[in-house]
């Protein structure tokens, strides 16, 4: 049976429906599109490496799994997923994050064959220990790609200052050295746990027949004995692990990342803690800030410098980022900005426009298939509500954004730096 | 708005299109511009120079909003971007002949910084550093930016001087997509664009980048750990454009095709190797990060796949594979406002214009033939390695 969820706000709907087997689908039919895009996503990502199932003992899996199961799943004892979507004209590929692996296509025609194509390959792996040594070099190379990428190191730079236990802090892909450790044992492990149908949603945005979509679900997804499978726990310490992460490589100008440690929460309060922290950056730091205007005009900062909230299942960071040729003097700014303001709270006339923008720049999401699918993606991902995002952006209110304000430890953040040679 | 090449005002130009997104009269600072932006549901405006087919440059001056209807106050979006983006093109912050020197400063400061920070990309670095190579005593030889040390010589009056001729001699094309009839928008151009003094107006012309007589070999290093490998070849006689998009599309442009298959996936080479076309030079790039023991390897192999479809052409199932891909990409262009916007950009120069419809047709039309020929006609032109010092010097076994 299908669920109708409204948002008066957009002035869309969308679809939810559970499959007998536990798969959550999601369907966003988009009128006058002609592109449709499906994303089956498992809940299981780099963080994801020590788990029990079913109360038994918990399994250590080496950093970089997930990752590597991703690009092995394509390949069948027949003919591979790629090729297969070749034949239909079908954009298809997969993507690992922290806290989820996805697996998607994009096509303008044969959607019902596309369908068919992805719940299959995703649904019958096909590892050997031929073909996962054959992944090893390939992995390898990507590895050292991102090593040489001074943006995705501060980056990574900054989850290990900022984390002391929480896996989020090892890099996706895992190192060299810890997918050596992994076999076709490890991940059919790992793919019995967590490929588990009840910890799977589909979502599909765009052009299709949603009647179609449930007939091919229900010919299609297999049942499987549920498992709980749940992550090891850990204990995470409030205070940063590290206050400054200093790395050198080729850069033209030291670039930084800073970013606050915040207890982790979930559903609509992880979503409440994304809105809010984007609002109150962008009216601190943001380009319309008199903050932004004068670190840019004394030369501390320049048009890269930006803010945002990184989030997921397990960690929520407001950030700020650039480049300068004085990152420690950006910090102290920034924190004295945040002291300044709680001390004196931003007028309610600079609350009310960024929450104009931030209104307007999610009802730009739902101009194409591929953000609205990607925005059905992450609601399910916290467990919240498909139009959490953009009815809790619209509904913002100033004293909330003030709680938040007030509830920011600045003393509790890592600067993460590259500089030159 | 498109303007011939000139080397003296690189620098100059990129500069003017740099304040003309900073502020204007109306909003003489980029904190006040910024505001009225973040006011108009967090619209978008952007400047951006680039190199335009072979004879010049563009300087786009562009925006992204709201459509109307989501408008919660019943604002008349459409207008008040459209007169936005007039006021920063014509009303700039400026007097006397120069753009205001505050505004100037910081925005020739971020124009150096960016131009530095290539280095922060090893793709980007990779390819302006080929660049010089490639395309030796040629425009695209240096970045359509220009380099620091113009970049620093660049006063408020001469980018001001720059932007003059742009307005003067370029040739402007408006092109809007979305859900709009954009009768405002054509309203709101026809009105503030009707007393701007024309001189003698640019015209694009496709001038091919011309073939080495022997492929050029160029090493470069920096600390690194993963190698970029970059093959460029050259057509300069003929150039068959849809048939050269399916040859691409075939050799490293699309999940299926020869490189990633045999290169990556059979040989396990290099992490990517892909291809691309480069319609007004006439090039075909093929660009590939590999482990620095492999790179002859690799440089063999890519050599190895583009001589197989000069000697025995294409699989049907290849050339249907690239087909179809291409089809879905350009009607997916269809549901993308700023894809149809490119769809038409990048035909400025062409004497006739094809809607995305008419694309898809020449598409299906090309033979497995045509891309046999296509290919005979390119040669090797140069190959670029970028790595780290003293890595790798020796061969894999």
């Amino acid at each position: 049976m299908m669920e109708k969820i409204h948002s008066d706000i957009v002035r869309e709907t969308c679809l939810k429906y559970v499959h007998s087997s536990g798969v959550r689908v999601f369907m966003h039919p988009m009128d006058g599109y002609s592109t449709v895009t499906a994303q089956f996503t498992a809940k299981f990502g780099s963080t994801d490496n020590a788990f029990s199932v079913n109360g038994g003992e918990i399994t250590h899996i080496p950093d970089g799994t997930a990752h590597y199961l991703e690009h092995k799943l394509f390949e069948s004892d027949e003919v591979d997923a790629f090729k297969l979507f070749a034949r239909t004209g079908a954009y298809c590929n997969a993507g690992t994050s922290f806290d989820y692996t996805q697996y998607y296509f994009s096509c303008t025609s044969c959607f019902r064959e596309n369908l068919e194509i992805l719940l299959d390959f995703v649904q019958a792996p096909y590892f050997t220990p031929e073909n996962v040594e054959k992944e090893r070099g390939i992995i390898g190379q990507e590895i050292t790609m991102y090593r040489d990428s001074p943006n995705w190191r501060v980056f990574t730079n900054l989850l290990e200052g900022l984390y002391s236990v929480n896996p989020v802090r090892n890099d996706i892909a895992g190192t060299v050295e810890s997918i050596a450790q992994i076999t076709e044992k490890t991940l059919y492990d790992c793919y019995n746990a967590y490929y588990n149908p009840a910890n799977m949603f589909l979502c599909i945005a765009g052009c299709f027949d949603p009647d179609e979509v449930i007939e091919v679900c229900e010919e299609k997804l297999k049942k499987r004995e549920p498992l709980n499978v749940q992550p090891a726990p850990f204990d995470e310490p409030y205070a940063v692990n590290k206050r400054c992460m200093e790395l050198t490589m080729p850069v033209a100008k030291p670039i930084f990342e800073i970013g606050f440690k915040r207890p982790f929460v979930s559903g609509q309060a992880q979503i409440d803690e994304y809105i809010y922290f984007n609002i109150l950056f962008d009216m601190l730091f943001g380009s319309v800030s008199d903050f932004f205007e004068r670190l840019r005009g004394d030369g501390l900062v320049n048009d890269q410098f930006s803010d945002g909230v990184f989030s997921g299942r397990g960690f929520c960071i407001p950030f700020a980022r650039g480049e300068s040729p004085d990152p420690d003097k950006v910090l102290e700014e920034v924190r004295n900005e945040l002291r300044k303001f709680k001390a004196e709270p931003p007028p309610r006339g600079d609350f009310d426009r960024i929450k104009r923008a931030t209104y307007g720049s999610f009802v730009r999401y739902y101009g194409n298939p591929d953000s609205v699918a990607n925005t059905l993606t992450e609601a399910a991902l916290c467990g919240a509500s498909p139009f959490a995002m953009i009815n809790t952006a619209a509904g913002a209110e100033y004293e909330k954004m003030l709680e938040y304000l007030n509830g920011l430890d600045e003393e509790n953040v890592c600067i993460s730096i590259v500089k030159g040679d | 708005m498109y303007t011939d090449f000139d080397d003296a005002s690189r620098s100059e130009l990129a500069a003017a299109a740099y304040v003309l997104a900073e502020s204007c009269k109306k909003f003489p600072t980029y904190s006040a511009l910024s505001k009225q932006l973040a006011y108009l549901y967090d619209a978008t405006l952007t400047s951006y120079i680039d190199y335009a087919w072979s004879s010049g440059r563009t300087v786009s001056l562009s925006s992204n909003f709201l459509d109307n209807s989501y408008a919660l106050g019943g604002e008349n979006l459409e207008a008040e971007i459209c007169d936005l983006l007039c006021e920063c093109l014509l009303e700039p912050n400026a007097d006397n002949g120069a753009f205001d020197e505050s505004s100037f400063n910081i925005a020739r400061a971020e124009l150096i910084d960016d131009i530095d920070s290539v280095i922060n990309d090893k793709s980007r670095y990779a390819a302006k550093q080929s660049s010089k190579t490639i395309y030796a005593g040629e425009p695209w030889e240096t970045p359509p930016v220009g380099t620091h040390e113009l970049a620093e010589k660049v006063t408020p009056k001469a980018a001001y001087n720059a932007y003059g001729k742009l307005l003067e001699n370029a040739r402007i094309s408006i092109l809007c997509s979305g859900a709009s009839d954009f009768a405002e928008a054509e309203k709101v151009f026809t009105e503030r664009l009707a007393g701007l003094e024309r001189g003698k107006v640019c015209m694009p012309r496709f001038i091919p980048s011309k073939l080495k007589a022997e492929p050029a070999v160029v090493e470069d290093a920096i600390p690194m750990e993963q190698a970029i490998l970059m093959m460029y070849f050259k057509s300069p006689k003929v150039y068959d454009r849809y048939a050269v998009f399916l040859m691409s599309m075939i050799l490293g442009g699309m999940a299926t095709s020869r490189f990633f298959t045999n290169i990556r996936e059979k040989q396990s080479l290099c992490y990517y190797c892909s291809s691309s076309p480069n319609r007004a030079a006439h090039g075909l790039c093929v660009n590939s990060g590999v482990d620095p023991r492999n790179i002859e390897r690799t440089k063999q192999a890519v050599l190895e796949e583009l001589r197989d479809i000069q000697e025995n052409g294409v699989t049907d199932e290849e050339l249907q594979n690239a087909k179809l891909n291409m089809l879905n990409i350009y009607s997916a262009t269809k549901d993308n406002p700023s894809a149809v916007v490119n769809h038409y950009y990048r035909q400025i120069a062409d004497e006739k214009t094809l809607t995305i419809e008419e694309t898809c047709e020449k598409i299906k039309a090309v033979t497995a033939g045509q891309i046999r020929d296509a290919a005979r006609e390119f040669k090797l032109d140069t190959v670029y390695t970028l790595r780290a010092p003293g890595d790798g010097e020796e061969d894999a076994e």
